[in-house]
């Protein structure tokens, strides 16, 4: 079943931003506003695809990192 | 020979000069550094060049040589890795400013078995930003030798472009959605993303774990092969490695005939551009003649590759970025880069999971239409590089579409190589992609180098970097 179509405000992203722990400014909130309505459209159309019966091809690491990002700051 | 020649040649023919004394590593490399000088500027293909250690090593690798201890085909060939791939002693920018002053300690998996090879290291390639779909205008785009006014793709661009000009023999790249294969059909070359879980990423920065490839860019389809040979294998640095054997890369298929052939009628249809249409039509004419036999495959789910994709690649990317992003450090993106990442912190956990689910019912899909063929072709893009800073991002508004027939093989993890098929539009380069399916790395080389001899297809000297 597709979802409705989401209507995204500033508020809508200092929200989300807000539960991401992302410091965004009211300028910046306000950038990001059609640029979240165009992923979510797109994320949306993933709700054509009937994916039932299938799972996620979950792997579980068994190895040591693969790359330690904290090594790159 | 005149240098231009020699840097032209492919690794093998290389190697048989060197092996009969005739062309020395040292001499290679000094044409290779020469070719990096008067061409590197304008294509803004590098981001370090190692000259005085290239050809101390050049030097190291002559001895070598000339005493009987040879490492295989790799000995001695200069190479270079794209600036993602940690280099030990060597700064990995990632082609941002955050990363700029980067110095590893150690190599990643790859550079270590490309130097325990016995290849040279030239030095590292410009990219898009953490090989996430833009320039950072710090590092500046990297130009397409055929016409230094467009681009030549991404993320693995500097790879591509040098590789096209003649300078170095081969190089590493990343691909998470097309990033090897994109840059290489651009730019006249072959790309290889092998089997997801073939070739280690350990040392590699991430753009997006459950999506991220290492391979090699080369001119051949056989150099692409000498490389792979080179670099994969079991590593236990990646938790993502299969123990899964690759079938014998060794081994080159003489001709085409009885080969089966799929089209996903999806990825030949109108959205390519004349030129292209045109040059994939005499692909097929090719194969053909070759006693290839065609037929249409059907992969439903493949409509949703992108949409799947992105989902993946905000997902785990903003997940990976997330320190610089609460730190204060955003604004050190390229602002296209820094609008991806902060998309992919607001994208739900449940479309994630959708994207990842529809990626097992994809390779379901897929593993059925192999039943039927041995390997799928599309044309690896469905236009011709386009002009300077057209990098309008993989996320958000007005995304590129580029990556549509590469992405889905990053779904799936099957082995999938752009190979050279003629020019179209603007007399730029055309690439067509060959796919097999997982663990038949071997398929796709074979089926590629015997397209590329039937073709008649060589990556030469391209117009925008002949010699004066």
């Amino acid at each position: 079943m597709t979802r409705p179509r989401i209507t995204v405000t500033p508020a809508v992203i200092e929200s989300l931003a807000g539960a991401a722990g992302l410091p965004l400014s009211p300028e910046r909130q306000q950038e990001l506003v059609t640029h979240l309505e165009a992923i979510l459209a797109e994320v949306a159309r993933l709700d054509e695809v009937d994916v039932a019966g299938y799972e996620p091809p979950i792997s579980i690491p068994s190895a040591p990192r693969l790359h330690d990002e904290r090594a790159a700051r | 020979m005149s240098d231009g020649d020699l840097c032209f040649l492919t690794i093998r023919e290389l190697g048989a000069l060197y092996r009969s004394r005739r062309v020395s590593p040292v001499e290679a490399v000094r044409a290779v550094l020469d070719r990096i000088d008067r061409f590197g500027p304008r294509l803004n293909a590098w981001i370090t060049v190692r000259r005085e250690e290239a050809l101390a090593e050049a030097a190291a690798a002559e001895r070598s040589l000339r005493a009987g201890e040879d490492r295989g085909p790799l000995h001695g060939i200069p190479v270079s890795v794209k600036d993602n791939i940690d280099t030990a002693g060597i700064r990995t920018t990632c082609g941002s400013p955050l990363s700029r002053d980067r110095i590893p300690g150690s190599d990643a998996t790859v550079v270590r078995r490309l130097r325990e090879a016995g290849a040279i290291l030239l030095g590292k390639t410009n990219l898009l930003e953490f090989a996430y779909g833009v320039v950072h205008p710090a590092f500046g785009q990297c130009n397409n030798p055929w016409d230094t006014t467009h681009t030549s793709g991404g993320s693995s661009s500097g790879s591509a472009s040098s590789v096209a000009a003649g300078m170095g023999y081969a190089s590493l790249g990343s691909d998470t959605g097309g990033s090897i294969r994109i840059p290489a059909a651009y730019c006249g070359i072959v790309g290889l993303k092998p089997t997801y879980g073939c070739v280690s990423r350990h040392g590699v920065f991430p753009l997006s774990w459950s999506l991220d490839h290492v391979g090699p860019l080369t001119r051949t389809a056989d150099d692409a092969r000498l490389v792979l040979q080179a670099i994969a294998g079991p590593d236990p640095a990646d938790p993502t490695m299969v123990l899964d054997t690759l079938s014998d890369a060794s081994r080159p298929q003489a001709d085409l005939r009885g080969v089966r052939v799929g089209i996903i009628p999806e990825h030949a249809g109108e959205d390519l551009r004349p030129g292209v249409a045109a040059a994939f039509s005499r692909a097929l004419d090719v194969l053909k003649a070759s006693g290839a036999q065609i037929q249409d495959v059907r992969v439903p789910s493949i409509l949703y590759s992108e949409e799947a994709t992105l989902t993946v690649i905000a997902a785990e990317a903003a997940s990976i970025h997330e320190g610089w992003l609460r730190d204060g450090s955003a604004d050190q993106y390229a602002p296209m880069v820094r609008v991806q990442l902060e998309l992919g912190a607001m994208v739900p956990a449940v479309d994630y999971l959708r994207a990842q689910r529809l990626r097992a019912k994809l390779m379901a899909e897929f593993d059925a239409a192999f039943s039927g063929v041995d390997v799928i072709i599309a044309p690896t893009v469905a236009h011709v590089a386009p002009g300077q800073n057209a990098h309008p991002g993989v996320a958000g508004r007005g995304r590129t579409r580029a990556m549509k027939r590469t992405c889905p093989h990053n779904l799936t993890g099957q082995p999938a190589i752009s190979v050279p098929c003629g020019t179209a539009e603007d007399g730029l380069p055309v690439g067509l992609q060959i796919i097999g399916p997982r663990w038949r790395d071997d398929l796709v080389l074979s089926v590629a180098a015997a397209f590329e001899s039937r073709a008649g297809w060589r990556a030469a000297c391209p117009p925008g970097v002949q010699s004066a």
